[in-house]
């Protein structure tokens, strides 16, 4: 599948729109100054995924995950590695502590922020494509990305946004990598959906 | 009060353990269970009917607002966690506080109606047990951190009686051996070289006294823990000879080290009156901030050191001296990571550089 000059463009826009809609929610939520950009969107195909993204090559990565279906299906998932995880939480939670780890709190905190994050980079896409969508109860899930990525259902996926984030806090510059997974047709059915949608504009 | 039909699901939510609201677009309250109702004090048929956020007006803050209405158009589930938001709806505890929740919003549609589910779990219990095991965890590392300085304390302060045990022994029996030597001689020798005799036993009695002196100096080095100390005091402090003028310029920092920092500057002084020659007048001391680390030069314009001798000053016995003082100067600095390298020309003076890594200079508190 290729994918346009103009459609990428859309794609990346939209999704720079959901994550600052995401940091002006977390500021106002946690008080401090986060900053979240998205210097970097990449479409990758699922198959490539696992060897090309060496972001997202350590064996304990956490992330939270939001599986949606109808028009078209599959998972958005927001993954860190578990220090940075944990060093991103403690901040935001103005904890002070030597060693920041991912205790059942911190990782209920994470699940909110990726989940703040997740639901401000769909509700972006789905609010201009006026459709809606069936969505799964968020999980935060922990291990290498072939556990995250449940990869016994590997077969039923095709394209991969790769939005590469950073969550720049007080002296922190986090590396947060948002993933949207589409199963087969998901995602030309979105970029014609998005086409559609920029001719009805024009 | 507004009239609506009620969700059939209503009544199943009062069997279960966690608060469930339920709410239509217009936040008035469709549901409203029994355990909610426990939390709260408030029944249902106070609530049912009437906008939730007349009890609970927070619930009117953006924070919220944005991402309930997003749920209310059929968006995901919100989630809102315990550390961000430990009580979402008041709910007092009968001994005092008020219960932790954790809470999640979720859209569902009966009969053409959409409504968000509020689903909050009490997790009072499971805060008090993370906090509990924090504690806990902090003061294990505590203990281990504490344990470790203590077995670091105790490691280094047995070197150190090692090493001035083994001075002492070694040393003095030298020097013993020397005097027992002369007392050989003298046995049957003439009386101007007994004269001689006596006169070398006396300068080897006083080298063993010096020998026991200066170890009751250093017996204390490594067994207190290192402590900031402000470099332009330690400098100035050492009383030089009037023919000896002590510049200082950058020393306004302080230095983590052995609270005998104070005998590095005392010997180095000593090492210039003694060995800078009958011209030495002027010793500089100057710090400057290199990169990370602190670098403090001690030069003065005397003789300078031998080639011949400069990769050996600062062993121990090597010099003209007790040949310890140079050697104790390694030692105090290493205590704490400072080094110390000597760099003069031959002719032009001794220069001392001694590296303060980071982390162990700092500016002066309060300045």
């Amino acid at each position: 599948m290729k994918i346009d000059e103009d459609s990428s463009d859309a794609i990346r826009e939209l999704i720079n729109i959901g994550v600052g809609r995401a940091a002006g929610l977390l500021n106002e939520m946690t008080g401090t100054h986060i900053r979240l950009n998205v210097p970097e969107v990449h479409f990758v195909e699922f198959s490539d995924l696992l060897h090309d993204t060496c972001l997202l090559e350590s064996d304990r990565l956490s992330a939270v995950t939001l599986r949606f279906s109808g028009a078209f299906s599959g998972i958005s998932m927001l993954i860190f590695p578990p220090e940075s995880a944990a060093l991103l939480i403690t901040t935001l939670t103005g904890e002070e502590i030597d060693e920041p780890e991912l205790d059942a709190l911190r990782v209920e905190t994470l699940n909110e922020v990726g989940n703040i994050v997740n639901n401000a980079v769909m509700g972006s896409i789905m609010n201009v494509l006026n459709e809606h969508l069936t969505y799964s109860m968020p999980t935060y899930l922990e291990g290498d990305i072939t556990q995250i990525l449940d990869t016994g259902r590997a077969g039923s996926y095709q394209w991969v946004i790769l939005a590469i984030s950073k969550f720049i806090l007080e002296d922190l510059d986090i590396i947060g990598n948002i993933l949207m997974i589409f199963e087969i047709g998901a995602l030309d059915t979105l970029l014609e959906r998005l086409h559609e949608t920029t001719v009805n504009i024009r | 009060m507004k009239q609506h039909s009620t969700p059939s699901k209503c009544e199943y939510f009062d069997i279960l353990p966690a608060g469930i609201i339920c709410i239509r677009p217009d936040y008035t309250v469709a549901c409203w269970n029994r355990t909610v109702a426990e939390w709260t004090g408030i029944s249902k048929k106070e609530i049912v009917g009437h906008d939730l956020r007349e009890r609970f007006p927070h619930l009117k803050d953006r924070r919220y607002g944005i991402r309930i209405q997003q749920v209310i158009d059929g968006g995901p589930a919100a989630l809102f966690s315990t550390q961000f938001h430990p009580h979402f709806i008041y709910a007092p505890l009968q001994q005092g506080g008020q219960r932790y929740q954790r809470t999640s919003v979720h859209f569902f549609r009966e009969n053409e109606e959409r409504f968000a589910l509020f689903v909050i779990d009490d997790v009072t219990e499971l805060v008090s047990q993370v906090h509990g095991f924090r504690e806990m965890k902090n003061r294990a590392l505590h203990e281990v951190e504490e344990r470790k300085r203590t077995e670091d304390a105790l490691r280094k302060a047995n070197r150190q009686l090692k090493l001035l045990t083994g001075i002492t022994r070694h040393d003095i029996l030298n020097s013993v051996a020397i005097a027992v030597g002369y007392l050989d001689l003298m046995d049957g020798s003439s009386e101007s070289e007994k004269e001689t005799y006596m006169e070398r036993i006396r300068q080897t009695l006083e080298k063993i006294q010096h020998q026991i002196r200066f170890t009751s100096t250093y017996e204390i080095l490594g067994t207190n823990e290192p402590v900031w100390q402000r470099i332009e005091t330690l400098v100035t402090s050492p009383g030089a000879p009037d023919r000896i003028r002590i510049q200082i310029s950058g020393l306004d920092v302080e230095i983590l080290a052995d609270p005998m920092l104070g005998k590095v500057f005392d010997n180095l002084l000593d090492n210039t009156i003694r060995h800078g020659g009958k011209n030495v007048s002027m010793v500089e001391v100057d710090g400057e901030v290199l990169g990370d680390e602190f670098l403090l030069t001690w030069k003065d314009d005397g003789t300078g050191i031998d080639p011949a001798d400069k990769g050996r000053i600062f062993e121990r016995g090597y010099g003209k001296n007790t040949g310890l003082g140079l050697f104790m100067i390694r030692e105090i600095l290493s205590i704490t990571g400072i080094t110390i390298e000597e760099t003069g020309e031959t002719g032009e003076g001794a220069r001392f550089k001694i590296h303060v890594p980071p982390g162990k200079w700092r500016a002066p508190t309060g300045v």
